[in-house]
């Protein structure tokens, strides 16, 4: 490091009167060496200044890479106008975010799309899904089980209507137990219908925003994944289980089936809603069937 | 006459040699710290960074030699240290004490303060000068700078900065003397 130091004000009465009585800068920095003119008394001071131009240490010279970095960019033509560390850090913090605000878009939009095929969604959202992604459209009614308590069956059970998933509650249980009588079995018929129909709607929701995952590699995203995983009696299964699940369509659950010319799923929707009137006999799902098509629904 | 090695850097790097800028850099970056530590602490790496992102800038329109090379990355120093000033308030000020050397008692301990001396707390003291005392003793003996260059940068007459300089010298011996009694009475 340069210390040249103008020797005007060197040595003892160089224009300095004060310094008259001590020595000049000069003096007491020197070269790098304790001048031995220099008294005892500034000695110390000798050596402080020597200390404070000591060699650069090593931490004094760590960013040099960056500001050799400003220096090509800036001879690249590129604008270096914030600080030399910074930039690296913000656009690395701006590009995390981005990823991972697109990567949470993704999956909400998946995840929102799920729901809406799923038909879960509250009505005027789950109408405006119909008529935007061809999710299926609302029912009337406050819970797709209502079709069930809707059912002309004088011996309804009220466990299994108030139940969606009659097979996993205690009521239903309870429900098939009093299988003996004919009654109970037609309500847990009912039940066990609407059941079919309501998880085959959902199924089909959950492989339609699955496999839009699947296309974007957000497969392991979804929250939705695990359900899926069970009912395809386990994740290797996911795809062989959506490539057969059919879709039963809501816009028909008065009970009348839906004319060919609704849509180019029709078949497909015609097959599943047998079960919304309680006459279609077996469950809608899974049926080996061929893949149901996304586009049909856009 | 040949170019002096500065002036072949100097010429080099406003072509956009990197090799060449890199040892203007390496020749000034540690004085321009040490300075910055001094008269800007809290914020010397960041007022150092935008100090050499000025230089950058502006490095193809200097024309000088080494000695006003000196004097304009230290200007700009001062600018920047001004702005931020201007922002965070005015620098504190700060008693001298043992720690600023840690220094433990002994039989010799005049002697034990110079040989720990070190860069670090040689800034220390010197830093708890007053502020113009503190930057004149830092641009005249880290950054190299002569009195009429120093004179010029601070807006003072050559006459004040050597009274300045002498008094900040004056302080140091005499809080190097303090420092060194009050260890050998703890």
């Amino acid at each position: 490091m340069r210390r040249e130091v103008d020797g005007a004000t060197s040595g003892v009465g160089l224009g300095w009167p004060e310094v008259s009585l001590v020595l000049g800068l000069d003096e007491l920095v020197g070269d790098g060496q304790v001048n031995p003119a220099v008294s005892s008394e500034w000695q110390p001071v000798s050596e402080l200044l020597q200390a404070a131009a000591g060699p650069a240490s090593a931490a004094e010279l760590t960013v040099e890479y960056a500001a050799l970095a400003a220096f090509r960019r800036a001879h690249l033509g590129a604008p270096t106008r914030r600080p030399l560390v910074r930039p690296r850090m913000i656009s690395t913090l701006l590009t995390g975010k981005i990823a991972a605000a697109l990567a949470c878009a993704a999956v909400g939009i998946t995840g929102a799309a799920g729901a809406a095929f799923a038909g879960v969604l509250p009505t005027h959202i789950q109408n405006a899904a119909h008529d935007t992604i061809g999710a299926p459209r609302a029912h009337h009614d406050s819970a797709t089980a209502a079709t069930a308590s809707h059912s002309p069956e004088p011996n309804h059970s009220p466990e299994a209507s108030e139940s969606p998933k009659a097979s996993e509650s205690p009521e239903a249980t309870h429900s098939a137990k009093a299988s003996e009588s004919h009654e109970a079995s037609e309500s847990e018929h009912a039940s066990a219908t609407s059941t079919a129909s309501l998880d085959a709607n959902a199924a089909f929701g959950l492989c339609q925003a699955w496999s839009n995952a699947d296309k974007h590699h957000l497969d392991g995203l979804v929250g939705f994944r695990a359900k899926l995983a069970v009912l395809a009696g386990g994740v290797a299964n996911i795809r062989t289980f959506c490539a057969s699940v059919k879709h039963t369509d809501g816009d028909h659950h008065d009970g009348q089936l839906p004319s060919s010319s609704v849509s180019p799923t029709a078949s497909t929707t015609g097959d599943a809603h047998h079960g919304h009137d309680g006459h279609g006999g077996s469950a809608k799902f899974p049926v080996p069937s061929p893949a149901p098509q996304v586009g049909g629904h856009n | 006459m040949a170019a002096s090695s500065f002036e072949q850097d100097l010429s080099a790097a406003q072509s956009g040699d990197e090799v060449a800028f890199a040892t203007l850099w390496r020749n000034l970056n540690p004085g321009l710290v040490r300075y910055l530590r001094v008269v800007a602490k809290p914020a010397a790496e960041d007022v150092a960074s935008e100090t050499w992102l000025q230089i950058i800038r502006s490095l193809g329109k200097f024309r000088g030699d080494e000695q006003s090379f000196r004097a304009w990355v230290f200007t700009i120093a001062r600018n920047k240290v001004t702005d931020w000033r201007r922002h965070e308030g005015r620098r504190p000020t700060e008693e001298i004490t043992a720690e600023h050397f840690d220094v433990a008692g002994s039989d010799d301990t005049e002697q034990r303060v110079l040989d720990q001396l070190s860069t670090e707390g040689a800034l220390n003291l010197i830093a708890t000068l007053p502020l113009e005392q503190a930057e004149i003793i830092m641009l005249r003996v880290v950054a190299g700078l002569d009195v009429a260059a120093v004179a010029k940068l601070v807006h003072k007459s050559e006459g004040a900065v050597r009274v300045s300089c002498h008094r900040a010298l004056t302080r140091l011996r005499d809080a190097l003397s303090t420092l060194a009694a009050g260890s050998v009475t703890r």
